[in-house]
């Protein structure tokens, strides 16, 4: 009676690993498959996530030149944010060429808000000063 | 007894289920040989940066990491040859300056100082220079109104076109990447340009 009962009990246990171990590999197989196959998808959704973020987000600055001043201690941009959004400078190109020896108070402009940018003396040209993708360009 | 009787069941059923993906797996297979090749999703940024001839600073992020086949300009094509603007159209040549135009491609160098001379002048990963200490990888070089020109590596060795080390490709940084850095001379225009990938490509404007 005992030892019958104790082999219903060792079945009972082996078929329950049995399942649960089935259970795991079809979850581990379709998991597997979910992931590859939806691998590129939330890539490309990434990608145009960030790309509509930063379209939004440059959509909302808005740069003007408000005066330009250049003496022997060097040539100074002074801009205006007008927009709602934060922007910060990127790069200054001169002539097409990225300008060394710069300074400003422009990597964080915040909206309503002035900065100054001081190019070395003797810079003349077009300016292009990069915010993100938004672009002011300037003649000195 | 019983105990035997669950683990066969437990192993014919593994063997079932290798079976059904073993046939899964060569439909798949089969099937995918006619399917489209995976479509890659593009952003574009593109800013005017100035100079003469105008310049654009071009960016594209891609959704996967690749390596671009060819950059077209208008109507010419990177794979035909050295890209070149001459203020009013696009062009390929066989050279890597040209007189009354400005040529553009990339050069593939390690770490150390780059040079581009030329009787022009010269255009490296943005700066106007004809020396520039560069990192490892492509580096973008154009060459305006220059008859005659040598790019120099790092390592002191001229290199010229074809060389596996020069791309008319013009690029910056590392590749395979999913996100790609170039300049391209426009005069102001507007231009049609457009990044051909394995199976996809990318019109930027």
């Amino acid at each position: 009676m005992g030892a019958t009962t104790a082999l219903h009990k060792s079945s009972g246990v082996s078929e329950v690993v049995s399942s649960v171990s089935m259970l795991a590999i079809t979850i581990a197989v379709l998991g597997g498959v979910a992931l590859i196959s939806l691998g590129s998808l939330r890539s490309a959704n990434g990608v145009l996530l960030t790309g509509s973020e930063n379209a939004a987000s440059e959509a909302g600055v808005l740069l003007t030149v408000v005066a330009t001043q250049s003496n022997s201690s060097g040539t100074y941009v002074w801009l205006f944010n007008y927009g709602w959004n934060q922007a910060g400078l990127t790069s200054v190109y001169v002539g097409g060429g990225l300008a060394q020896g710069w300074s400003s108070s422009c990597s964080a402009l915040q909206p309503k808000e002035m900065c100054v940018l001081q190019l070395p003396p003797g810079t003349h040209g077009t300016v292009a000063i990069t915010f993100g993708a938004r672009t002011v360009s300037l003649s000195v | 007894m019983r105990r035997s009787k669950g683990v066969s069941t437990f192993v014919a059923t593994l063997i079932l289920v290798s079976i059904t993906l073993s046939l899964a797996y060569v439909v798949y297979e089969g099937v995918s040989r006619f399917a489209p090749p995976e479509q890659d999703v593009f952003t574009n940024q593109v800013s005017q940066v100035g100079g003469s001839p105008a310049l654009v600073l071009v960016v594209v992020n891609a959704s996967s990491p690749g390596t671009p086949l060819a950059f077209e300009a208008g109507a010419a094509s990177s794979q035909v040859g050295v890209l070149y603007f001459d203020g009013t159209r696009y062009g390929t040549s066989h050279q890597l300056c040209l007189a009354n135009a400005t040529t553009f491609f990339s050069v593939y160098t390690g770490d150390g100082v780059l040079r581009a001379a030329g009787n022009g002048r010269a255009w490296i990963d943005g700066y106007w220079t004809d020396a520039l200490e560069v990192r490892s990888g492509w580096q973008e070089v154009m060459f305006a109104d220059a008859s005659s020109c040598t790019v120099t590596g790092p390592d002191g060795t001229a290199v010229a076109y074809p060389d596996a080390d020069i791309s008319a490709l013009p690029i910056m940084g590392a590749l395979p990447s999913s996100s790609f850095v170039l300049y391209v001379p426009t005069g102001g225009l507007s231009g049609s340009f457009l990044m051909v990938f394995d199976g996809s490509y990318d019109r930027i404007a």
